[in-house]
């Protein structure tokens, strides 16, 4: 047998390879965004880079672009919750009725979510098509005809429902998953005590599918600030700046203004804002946790 | 007749219509683009929509005959796979000695194995970028396998660490007491036991690369070009050609499709582990 010793130190091998990689994919970057940031750094520059101290951040602040993406995302990250998460509860309600077929059910309700979001964005680009889509199509029959995403009153709009159809299952799925770990003893003795459909939901489902909750809403904030495929393939930041997020935002100074040395400012300012989320969300969970 | 029976009885019938509204609202959207993928150019555009066609392969076989999409298949194929190997050749000893080591560091590294998963992707695309543009790998295999590893080891170190924590102690200690070393306890004696998890690992590694579209589009021309970018072919301003945009979504979704329906079981620790889309 091994002493304990040289047990561990196999065990700190073993991770060796992993956390280097990481570094050098992950720590390395952030670095260089860091740097970058501090730069005049244009590939399109034959001179290179030139440092010029905080001048990309002050410029940020002071861009009226950067001020919509920002405003943009958060109506976008809004809508995104303010609709999967009470529809999810919703749908977990009802399919917690339903005891026969649930594994059937839940095979259905799964290719949304696995569908890569390219097309996804192509299939709802084609239902949104004005004169040929369905959309249109199946609401002739109330009169309504109109160009979803090409007006700016109903993009962020039509953009939130593909994001719907395409996440809503992750969000079913995770709180299906934490309400079938809530006994159903729970259910009979609050029945037994008079209770309703509601106050079960209220004062029993609510507070134990809390975890779940929390973390449908963290990852549902996270992974819709880093959206990109819908937005590029569907509106491409249009019309106008409508739909241009701040991810999309950094995104086009990049790659098509070739602008580094701003576009790693926003970057900046994008893990900055991420970091700042998360952090508070955390602390905001294990606070309601504790209670 | 008992009204509360009937209350319950109505009850039952608004859950199943809600489930059925539900699945129809999810499952419509793919069941159109699979039409549209083996409908002709006239009867894909036809207004209002022809739901009774003669289905043709015309799309399929135009899009094979292209050269380039063939070649985009095999490069996605290549990526994926790699991503996967490379994932589990370094995340599974990884996953498997955090499980195992009782050190006060340990939750430091999970806690930044966990932050690099919080990380968005184009804060790292943007320096990796320029550092790619330097060492010559914008459109290559390798720079966008390491690009795709930036998400898919995370991935494999906490979805597997979970698959390890499950496996009793008892059964390496055992192992030790006969005289095997740490290595040979993991490989005899753990592995196989999370045989069906690593393969599921796997397969989520495999479907997040293959389903990237960020990296593919930014690092990629030609050489190296994806087939998740391969759409983009066919979409263009004067004319957007459907039907081979419906038939090449077909085939980029059924690999997808089918690896997830195997899966299944392990979809919500492999979601919460890597979230859903790059």
């Amino acid at each position: 047998m091994q002493s304990k010793i040289a047990q561990k130190r196999t065990l700190i091998l073993m991770l060796v390879p992993c956390l280097v990689i990481l570094c050098v994919i992950i720590i390395i970057p952030l670095i260089n965004l860091f740097v970058y940031s501090f730069y005049d750094y244009k590939l399109s520059n034959p001179n290179g880079m030139e440092f010029i101290g905080w001048k990309n951040y002050s410029k940020v602040i002071k861009d009226k672009e950067f001020l919509n993406s920002l405003i943009v995302t958060g109506k976008y990250v809004f809508g995104v919750l303010i609709t999967q998460i009470p529809m999810g509860l919703l749908f977990v309600e009802v399919l917690s009725h339903i005891k026969k077929g649930s594994g059937l059910i839940k095979s259905l309700i799964m290719p949304p979510m696995v569908v890569p979001g390219v097309v996804a964005a192509v299939i709802w680009r084609l239902m949104y098509h004005p004169s040929t889509g369905l959309i249109n199509y199946f609401l002739g029959v109330f009169g309504i005809e109109h160009a979803w995403l090409a007006d700016p009153k109903t993009t962020l709009a039509s953009l939130i429902v593909v994001d719907f159809w395409q996440n809503t299952p992750f969000v079913i799925l995770m709180m299906l998953a934490g309400r079938s770990a809530i006994s159903d003893d729970l259910y009979e003795a609050g029945k037994i005590d008079g209770a309703n459909g509601w106050q079960l939901f209220r004062h029993i489902t609510l507070p134990l599918l809390r975890g779940s909750l929390m973390i449908c809403i963290l990852f549902r904030i996270i992974d819709s600030l880093k959206g990109f495929a819908h937005i590029s393939l569907m509106t491409a930041g249009g019309p106008g700046n409508v739909s241009t997020t701040i991810n999309y935002y950094a995104y086009r100074m990049a790659f098509t203004y070739t602008d580094i040395g701003y576009s790693s400012t926003l970057g900046v300012f994008m893990l900055l804002m991420t970091t700042l989320l998360a952090v508070v969300l955390l602390k905001i969970f294990n606070k309601g946790a504790s209670n | 007749m008992n009204r509360s029976l009937f209350k319950r009885y109505l009850s039952k019938i608004g859950c199943y219509a809600v489930t059925v509204a539900l699945i129809i609202f999810f499952l419509f959207p793919i069941y159109y683009i699979v039409t549209m993928a083996f409908k002709v150019d006239v009867d894909a555009m036809a207004y209002p929509p022809k739901w009774i066609f003669t289905p043709t392969l015309k799309n399929f076989v135009e899009i094979f005959q292209d050269g380039a999409l063939i070649k985009s298949l095999i490069n996605s194929v290549i990526v994926s796979s790699a991503c996967v190997l490379v994932g589990l050749a370094a995340g599974t000893p990884a996953a498997y000695a955090l499980s195992r080591l009782k050190c006060r560091w340990v939750s430091s590294v999970m806690f930044f194995i966990l932050a690099a998963r919080l990380i968005p992707p184009m804060s790292m695309l943007l320096p990796i970028f320029s550092l790619f543009v330097k060492l010559n790998l914008v459109d290559t295999h390798l720079g966008l396998i390491l690009l795709n590893l930036t998400f898919v080891l995370p991935l494999n170190v906490w979805m597997q660490k979970s698959f390890f924590d499950e496996v009793p102690r008892e059964m390496e200690e055992a192992a030790e007491i006969d005289g095997c070393t740490v290595i040979q306890a993991f490989v005899l004696v753990v592995l196989p036991l999370i045989a069906q998890a690593l393969v599921a690992t796997a397969i989520f590694s495999w479907i997040q690369a293959w389903n990237e579209y960020l990296f593919a589009l930014t690092v990629t021309r030609s050489n190296a070009r994806t087939i998740i970018v391969a759409v983009n072919n066919y979409i263009n301003f004067e004319q957007m050609q459907w039907g081979k945009i419906a038939a090449t979504s077909v085939i980029i979704s059924l690999p997808v499709m089918v690896f997830s329906f195997f899966v299944r079981k392990y979809l919500i620790s492999g979601l919460s582990a890597g979230g859903v889309k790059a």
